[in-house]
């Protein structure tokens, strides 16, 4: 049995996997969630918190979309009626990819590559991707002697 | 739709060179650029506290977004230059439903040329490129929801990692107070832990309702050795506070207050020094050395238990000697004295590691005097090896749970009872290594062992526990 702990908001998400099962669990409020899913990993989900009923909604982002960086993922609902989260997926010699996935149509609308170490922590990624005005994405990428200023309409 | 802009330290110095008026200032901004075509230099960004600014605004006072952002970049060494910090400042503004982006120089810029170090000083402030793009009625924030917002309050707003508080210029701004905050949940206290300081509110939805906690340890939950000085969070206090303030109306529930003025600072080293000097300041002859000291915290009551090894060196014979004491203080009364629950005598520094027949005695002694204090004595028990009381989990005095080799052993300290968890290995052929416990959030120990099995393999197993009351919400009769 394998045990993965991570931390979101101030509550601990636990990942149990076996051979053969995996589920995600949760407290809140005396209260044990279980988010059961053969495929359940923590690397590929992405928690929703709704601070109005403080509830937390589980969301999978798919089999192609895993090893996101937990805690990288910052979610918003459109003024379209899309929901959107912004992740960082770790790629191979620790190199990373910005990913701005529209979860409603489950569409990735795009990508950005990152190729130093330094992007491949969750808090100092948070310099470089913003949401404005709960509609646009803004990705900062430097690289070498040019700064990069990408802005996605959502 | 998609909108990239590509910006460089030779566009900047280009723009640079259009606002300057000094031709003196010009002619040292044309030697840099001429040495740019070799290589430019690069962009560079400071911590998250310094190169972000950030402005979250509520929209009806209910939808919580990002009205304005900057980011501040350097730009690093150059043969031609010195580092330029705060060279330039991008930023997005939305005001009547425009978005403004703009790229501009920063405050307090000096750029240095190599070799000669002649300065030239660009005018703050000054708008190198921008471009407004207004929104159409697409734009309807009222239909948006950030769900990277955690929380809402009156005078703060919670996101992921980052705490912004409330402007005294705007009824519904909010800027970055600070980042890599923590918030941590103890029965229906949410506490907030940034450099800003400690902050407290009480919840309108309660949780572990049955913790009894009186004192949070910001250390963590174990038994810790060798720590000068120790902080507490005084729960009953904050509890007493909050709640009064809500009795007189003049407190929200989701209002955080401050809550410094609760955290309880209490330098133990000092303290006992100061116990050791009046137990041996007739020993004019002997030579006094805090050996080691380990202490536990009963979060329920307040209680502080300092178990501490005294060397002792007499000059006459060539062998220290130890004293062996449990002192126990507590932690919000002030002023009293400091009780001492157990006194032995008898290590010896060649047999350190292995106890005398004294000090299992005094030990003995110990556990019966002091009643079902079992937890405590299993502790003592395991204070010669640090790694033992990594083991060991006190959740709310009432259960213990020790980690022993492929054994969780769990008793019940209010009934004076214990049980035994047989749950690892069975092959004689494993080798152990470690083991330790984890706990999260109160509830949640997580056990770990590490072993190399039979095929000389290292593993690792975890193991669960989630330590919750039973409520008996319907009884049914078993049927044959």
């Amino acid at each position: 049995m394998l045990l993965d702990t991570s931390k979101f908001y101030n509550l601990y998400f636990y990942n149990v996997d076996t051979k053969t099962h995996s589920t995600i669990f949760y407290l809140n409020a005396n209260t044990i969630y279980f988010h059961n899913n053969k495929h359940a990993h923590i690397s590929s989900i992405i928690p929703l918190y709704n601070n109005k009923n403080r509830k937390i909604k589980i969301i999978s982002a798919g089999r192609t979309q895993s090893n996101i960086m937990w805690d990288s993922w910052r979610c918003v609902k459109a003024p379209n009626d899309n929901l959107y989260a912004v992740y960082m997926k770790e790629l191979e010699n620790y190199r990373g990819e910005l990913v701005v996935h529209n979860l409603s149509k489950n569409r990735v609308v795009n990508k950005v590559e990152y190729d130093y170490p330094e992007y491949l922590d969750a808090f100092q990624m948070r310099r470089y991707v913003h949401i404005l005005l709960n509609s646009f994405i803004v990705v900062f990428k430097i690289k070498d002697n040019a700064f990069n200023l990408y802005i996605y309409t959502i | 739709m998609l909108l990239i802009y590509i910006y460089t330290p030779y566009d900047y110095m280009h723009g640079i060179l259009k606002l300057l008026t000094s031709k003196d200032e010009k002619k040292h901004i044309r030697d840099i650029l001429s040495r740019y075509f070799a290589r430019e230099p690069a962009w560079s960004t400071s911590g998250w506290d310094k190169s972000i600014n950030c402005t979250v605004t509520l929209l009806g006072g209910e939808i919580p977004f990002v009205k304005y952002l900057e980011s501040i970049l350097d730009i690093g060494f150059h043969e031609a230059h010195e580092g330029i910090d705060n060279a330039l400042f991008v930023a997005f503004k939305y005001e009547d439903n425009i978005l403004e982006v703009s790229f501009s120089t920063g405050q307090d810029v000096v750029i240095i040329k190599n070799p000669t170090k002649d300065s030239v000083l660009p005018p703050p402030n000054s708008v190198l490129f921008s471009k407004k793009y207004e929104l159409d009625i697409s734009y309807d924030i009222s239909k948006s929801y950030p769900y990277y917002i955690h929380k809402v309050s009156k005078n703060y707003i919670f996101g992921t990692d980052v705490v912004f508080e409330k402007t005294f210029s705007s009824e519904s701004d909010y800027t970055i107070m600070s980042s890599r905050s923590q918030l941590i949940d103890i029965n229906d206290i949410t506490i907030l832990l940034s450099k800003n300081g400690i902050f407290a509110n009480l919840e309108k939805h309660d949780r572990n309702k049955e913790l009894n906690i009186e004192l949070y340890d910001m250390y963590g939950h174990y038994v810790i050795p060798q720590e000068e000085s120790i902080k507490f969070l005084d729960l009953t206090k904050i509890y007493k506070n909050l709640y009064n303030l809500k009795n007189e109306k003049c407190y929200d529930c989701d209002d955080f207050i401050n809550a410094s003025d609760f955290l309880i600072t209490f330098d133990i080293k000092s303290k006992i020094e100061y116990i050791l000097y009046k137990i041996y300041q007739d020993n004019y002859n002997t030579e006094i050395k805090i050996h080691k000291y380990y202490y536990y915290l009963d979060e329920t009551n307040s209680n502080l238990y300092v178990s501490v090894i005294v060397a002792k060196n007499d000059n006459i014979e060539d062998n220290t000697k130890f004293d062996f004491y449990v002192f126990e203080y507590n932690i919000r009364k002030k002023g009293l004295p400091c009780r001492i629950v157990m006194y032995s005598v008898g290590y010896d520094s060649k047999i350190l590691h292995k106890k005398s027949t004294d000090y299992i005695s005094a030990m003995r002694m110990f556990a019966y005097a002091s009643g079902n204090k079992i937890q405590f004595f299993e502790i003592l028990t395991r204070i010669n090896d640090e790694d033992q009381i990594k083991r060991i989990y006190i959740h709310n005095n009432e259960i213990m749970l020790i980690n022993d080799i492929f054994v969780i052993k769990a008793k019940d300290i209010r009934y004076n009872r214990s049980a035994i968890l047989n749950f690892g290995s069975t092959n004689t052929k494993d080798i152990y290594h470690n083991n330790y416990c984890q706990v999260f959030d109160y509830n949640v120990v997580s056990f770990v062992n590490i072993f190399t099995d039979k095929s000389g393999e290292d593993k690792r197993r975890r193991y669960l526990i989630i330590l919750s009351n039973i409520e008996l919400v319907m009884s049914m009769p078993l049927s044959k």
